[in-house]
């Protein structure tokens, strides 16, 4: 094998398959699909790195799952080339639904392997603010969630809550580790200054999480505010009983100390004028922070809140008492939510909420709208608001009726009121949750840079706005409240789009999107099957009793403990297999990984072929009879061979399930073979490599060996001899076809049990172990490769030598050859042989140099073709072509087939040696009766 | 005139066998040692789209009771898809026997590969049967020669330059 990999004249295309063949002997057109390795194997050394740090493990088929592998892993220890690669099936659905491109399988898998730290780094490759999206996140990956077709989706909001609230815990050890998430980016830690200056207006998420990509590209960054704190919606919108503040405090630190400047408390109100400082371009990030109201009446009384204003208050510090207050919060969605389970949170004697959505369809998360009842708020649905009722110039209720809400069309409410079920909800303070926008009120006010209705500030693809060099992203360009996750998503596109127009061609560019795998159920069961993954339920999120959240912002929600984190990472499908999480780039020194390579199509021009396919071994689950699967301690020879294999999954040690080793063992033949139900031919190699199995038992494991055989097939060179030592060092044989196997009663051992027996001899054994010479079958493709190839298969399916005797490595195509197992069950010494064969056949050919045509090719008589082209049509070869109404042959491509004589309507075109007055001589002849005259005459 | 016995009537069929698939297998039968009858009388064509629907009807008119025409199986034709035209043409020559008074079942298509030696004989006896249920072929006996076809004498040159000839 390895001088066949560094031989200069032997191209090895490995991983590769081949996807079409064309053209005829001398000149084949072969096109060949190499599948990316994602290593590129001229540099990778093998060695092994990268699969040590690979925190995914799959079942290894080499060691026919009695070992894992990881997803990057080399074949065999081996294996030509020594390269490793790296098996991906494709981008992951929960990568694929996040707007941010999480690789979440990723960091779920460094999770189950409790790296913690480093599934931190894997985070932050694309997460700012793991924290919040850890809380708050409407989690699409979930929805996405392969697990979710089988039962529930992996709990992966709470692994990241995990991750974050681990990685706050030991934020001061982190420094110290090395920051992996921006190994493979084009970003760095304090890169070269590229002397372009990018301002930022709004420090929310979408604003930071651009300004930390342009800061790591070399740009120079500063975000204004003008809030007193940074944040945005994530500090200033979300309730700290959702998300405590030093955990996001901290997140934007990290941020500020790789260079961002951030100045707070500046509102920016000449945009142009930021430009005309000598900033190249900036990003408008301002985020929807204007709270709706409906034009009710009163509904400017003092006595009604907007839910931002007092989110924003409460983010900032502030504690304002509403004891022995009625609050009535109008809205249904998330601020709602929020709002009102604040407003408990300051002391509310009632909290209700109204809203236009029934019960089932309202805009905020379900569960908790079920959490905020629980809490004490009282729910409306259902309902529009007709006036807010003051008197004495004091807020005293809010005037609702009850609707049939069909949705919003083209941004107004499509409702019809119930008549007769006005009422009244008693109220001391309305807080207006009804929606949220943009604030325009800072940009130019000629309209430069232009807004649309109903959404927001106008842009392009690139995220330009209408003036030149003006960028915005965010809520402020979709024109309301979306969720975090997507303003980071659009914080990195508008890093993008900035980096590109200051720096032109050698700006970032947008990355490639890969297929999407799509798990069938069947494949989700086959891993369960394989005992990759776990049965287990989701683990629920706990949270702290009722009576703990009176008068107080604690957090609602616990994290995962480690042991339920680990539990939930266990329950990941792993779809994508490889999952992204980049550790391997970080380990390799080479440099030699490379995640988005391509599969590459060869074409190749070849004038022979030998097919060298192989088999496959028989499955000997088919036999129910034999207990294989379902009986501990009944294996099959190939992982017989893989126990011993010093290189294999035990070291080289033969051990029961239970680890000691077996004191005595069965080596059964014939399994599979020379069985009218499941393949009638004899596999020829089994006879011997079950002797080889029984001395290797005998002398390596020191165990009493029993082979029950049909019969004792020895045929070749020292063969014989090497049967009648096998009888000679004790091992025992007796002839017998085996019917069952089953569990010995109490002690856990086997019982083979056979007929057929010799007059005398035992017809069962009891043992600790059981080998199946399992016999061998053509590999389950073959059907496809031999149509991709053209040639024919024999009746037991392996490939059709061109005569048994006298050509059994050729076929019938000419050109292509066979040799080896493809061809039929043999060993490797008849394998070697024909493979020699196989290639004198092909040697003599290129010796040759030129090809002997057919010479049996159609002709065209002019006088009689009327270039009517039914033999051109009929050609499979397109061997014919009419011009100026006479067909004409090409003699090279014709095969001699005749189809077009048989299809020509004027018998203008026949087949040499085949044409019409030479077969029906033939005719005549055959038909001729031996003795002469009969009943008819025959005409001649 | 001398009184003959009366025979058991013993149908003489003609084959046309495709050489890679259906010639190949017979012979396999033949290596085999399998039994079949000996009725089949087979003439070798490269391929069954060879098999053009006059030269069947020839084999009717020159004493052959029944007709047998064997091919690759469909997918596996050495030649891609000849036998795809003659499954196509073969079913229309039916049509055609049975609308001029000779029964369809004089003429069989099927498909036998080059492993398939078991399969070929037990067409052959199936067919041998079927053919000698049907009893003697009587179409046109005793009519004269069939008008003479064209002569290919000449062929084995390379084809005709265009302008030349006529």
């Amino acid at each position: 094998m390895v001088s066949v990999g560094r031989h200069p004249n032997i191209h090895l295309l490995a991983y590769s398959e081949v996807e079409a063949v064309s053209g005829y002997v001398g000149n084949f057109q072969v096109r060949v699909r190499r599948k990316a390795r994602f290593i590129d194997e001229k540099q990778c050394t093998g060695c092994g790195k990268c699969a040590e740090v690979c925190p995914i493990e799959v079942s290894n088929p080499f060691d026919l799952g009695l070992s894992a592998r990881k997803a990057a892993y080399r074949h065999s220890a081996q294996s030509v080339p020594n390269a490793y690669t790296i098996e991906k099936r494709g981008v992951a659905p929960c990568r694929d639904a996040c707007p941010t491109d999480q690789r979440a399988q990723g960091y779920i898998a460094l999770v189950r392997q409790k790296r913690y730290a480093d599934a931190y780094w894997a985070i932050r490759r694309e997460h700012p603010f793991p924290s919040v999206c850890g809380r708050v996140c409407n989690h699409r990956c979930e929805d996405a969630c392969s697990r979710g077709k089988v039962d529930e989706p992996v709990n992966i909001m709470g692994l990241k809550r995990f991750v974050s609230d681990w990685a706050y815990a030991h934020r001061d050890e982190l420094p110290d580790q090395r920051d992996k998430s921006i190994v493979g980016t084009p970003f760095a830690h304090n890169p070269p200054p590229t002397g372009k200056k990018v301002a930022v207006i709004g420090a929310g998420p979408a604003g930071l999480t651009a300004a930390l990509d342009l800061v790591r590209l070399g740009h120079n960054v500063t975000v204004f505010d003008s809030l007193t704190v940074a944040g945005g919606m994530m500090r200033v919108g979300i309730p700290p009983h959702r998300l405590p503040t030093e955990l996001l405090d901290w997140e934007i630190r990290q941020i500020v100390d790789e260079g961002v400047e951030l100045r707070l408390k500046t509102r920016i109100d000449d945009v142009t004028g930021l430009l005309e400082q000598g900033y190249n371009a900036v990003l408008i990030a301002t985020g929807a922070h204007s709270a709706k109201k409906l034009p009710i009446s009163d509904a400017n009384h003092p006595d009604n809140w907007l839910s931002l204003d007092l989110l924003r208050r409460v983010g900032r510090g502030e504690r304002p008492d509403l004891s022995g207050k009625r609050v009535v919060v109008l809205g249904g969605g998330n601020v709602a939510l929020d709002s009102a389970r604040t407003t408990l949170r300051l002391g509310a004697k009632e909290v209700s909420m109204a809203c236009l959505e029934p019960r089932g369809e309202m805009p905020g998360f379900t569960w908790e709208v079920g959490v905020a009842e629980r809490e004490g708020v009282r729910l409306y649905p259902g309902r529009t608001f007709k006036e807010v009722i003051v008197r004495n110039n004091k807020v005293r209720g809010v005037r609702c009726v009850e609707v049939d809400f069909r949705g919003f069309k083209r941004g107004r409410p499509d409702l019809t009121e119930k008549p007769g079920t006005e009422h009244i909800l008693p109220a001391d303070l309305v807080i207006w949750a009804i929606g949220q926008g943009p604030d325009f009120s800072f940009l130019p006010p000629d309209g430069s840079i232009n807004t649309l209705y109903p959404v927001g500030i106008q842009a392009d693809s690139e995220m330009m706005t209408t003036m030149k060099g003006v960028f915005c992203a965010g809520d402020v360009r979709r024109g309301q409240t979306f969720f975090v996750v997507d303003a980071i998503g659009e914080g990195h596109h508008a890093a993008r789009c900035i980096d590109r127009y200051v720096r032109g061609e050698k700006g970032l560019k947008e990355p490639q999107r890969s297929p999407v795998v799509d798990l069938t159920p069947q494949e989700i069961e086959a891993k369960f099957a394989r005992e990759e993954t776990s049965r287990r339920k989701r683990v629920s999120i706990s949270s702290i009793p009722l009576e703990k959240r009176r008068g107080n912002f604690l957090e609602v929600d616990l994290a995962l403990t480690e042991e339920e984190a680990q539990e939930e990472a266990e329950r990941c499908l792993r779809c994508g297999v490889c999952s992204e999480c980049l550790e391997c780039l970080t380990a390799c020194d080479r440099g030699a990984i490379h995640h988005e390579m391509a599969d590459e199509i060869v074409d190749l021009t070849v004038g022979t072929i030998v097919l060298a396919t192989g088999f496959q071994d028989f499955d000997p689950q088919r036999v129910a009879a034999l207990g294989y699967g379902e009986l501990e301690n009944v294996i099959s020879a190939m992982e017989f061979e893989r126990l011993i294999n010093a290189s294999g999954p035990t070291g080289g040690k033969v051990l029961l399930r239970d680890g000691r080793p077996p004191k005595s063992v069965a080596v059964l033949h014939c399994v599979g073979s020379r069985d009218a139900n499941y393949h009638d031919y004899c596999s020829r190699a089994c006879c011997m490599y079950s002797l080889k199995i029984s001395q290797l038992l005998h002398d390596y494991v020191g165990a009493e060996v029993h082979e029950i055989y049909r019969d004792m097939r020895c045929f070749g060179k020292g063969y014989e001899e090497f049967y009648n030592r096998t009888a000679q060092m004790g091992v025992r044989f007796y002839h017998g076809r085996v019917e069952k196997i089953e569990r010995a009663d109490g002690d856990g051992r086997l019982v083979v049990r056979w007929g057929e027996g010799f007059h005398g001899d035992p017809d069962h054994v009891v043992v600790d172990m059981v080998v199946l010479a399992t016999g061998f079958e053509p590999r389950a493709d073959t059907g496809k490769v031999a149509a991709l190839f053209g040639v024919s298969r024999s009746r037991d399916g392996f490939f059709l030598e061109r005569h048994p005797k006298l050509a059994p490595v050729e076929t019938a195509s000419e050109g292509i050859y066979i040799a080896g197992t493809c061809q039929g069950p043999k060993d490797i010494p008849d394998t070697v042989a024909q493979a020699g064969g196989a290639a004198a056949g092909a040697l003599s050919l290129i010796d040759q140099g030129t090809i002997a045509l057919e010479p049996s090719i159609a002709v065209v008589s002019s006088a009689r073709c009327a270039g009517c082209g039914q033999c051109a049509a009929a050609c499979p070869y397109s061997a014919i072509t009419v011009a100026e109404r006479r067909a004409e042959v090409n003699g090279y491509l014709c095969k001699g087939c005749g189809t077009c004589a048989a299809a020509c309507p004027n018998k203008a075109v026949t087949l040499i040696h085949f044409d019409d007055t030479q077969i029906v001589a033939e005719m005549l002849g055959v038909l001729r009766l031996p003795e002469g005259l009969a009943s008819r005459e025959v005409a001649r | 005139m001398t009184d003959h016995p009366p025979r058991a009537f013993e149908p003489r069929i003609l084959g046309f066998l495709c050489n890679w698939c259906s010639y190949t297998g017979a012979d396999l039968a033949g290596t085999a040692r399998l039994r079949y009858p000996p009725n089949l009388r087979a003439v070798r064509v490269p391929c069954s789209g060879r098999v053009a629907p006059e030269l069947i009807l020839r084999a009717f008119d020159h004493g052959a009771d029944g007709v047998l025409v064997l091919g690759c199986h469909i997918g596996e034709c050495h030649y891609d898809n000849g036998n795809h035209r003659t499954a196509k043409r073969l079913p229309v020559v039916r049509a055609l026997m049975s609308f001029a008074g000779l029964e369809p079942d004089r003429l069989r298509l099927d498909w036998v590969s080059a492993s398939e030696g078991e399969r070929f004989a037990r067409i052959v006896e199936e067919f041998t049967e079927t053919v000698r249920r049907l009893g003697p072929c009587t179409w046109r006996a005793g009519s004269p020669a069939a008008p003479a076809f064209a002569s290919w004498s000449s062929v084995g040159a390379a084809p005709e330059r265009p302008g030349g000839g006529g």
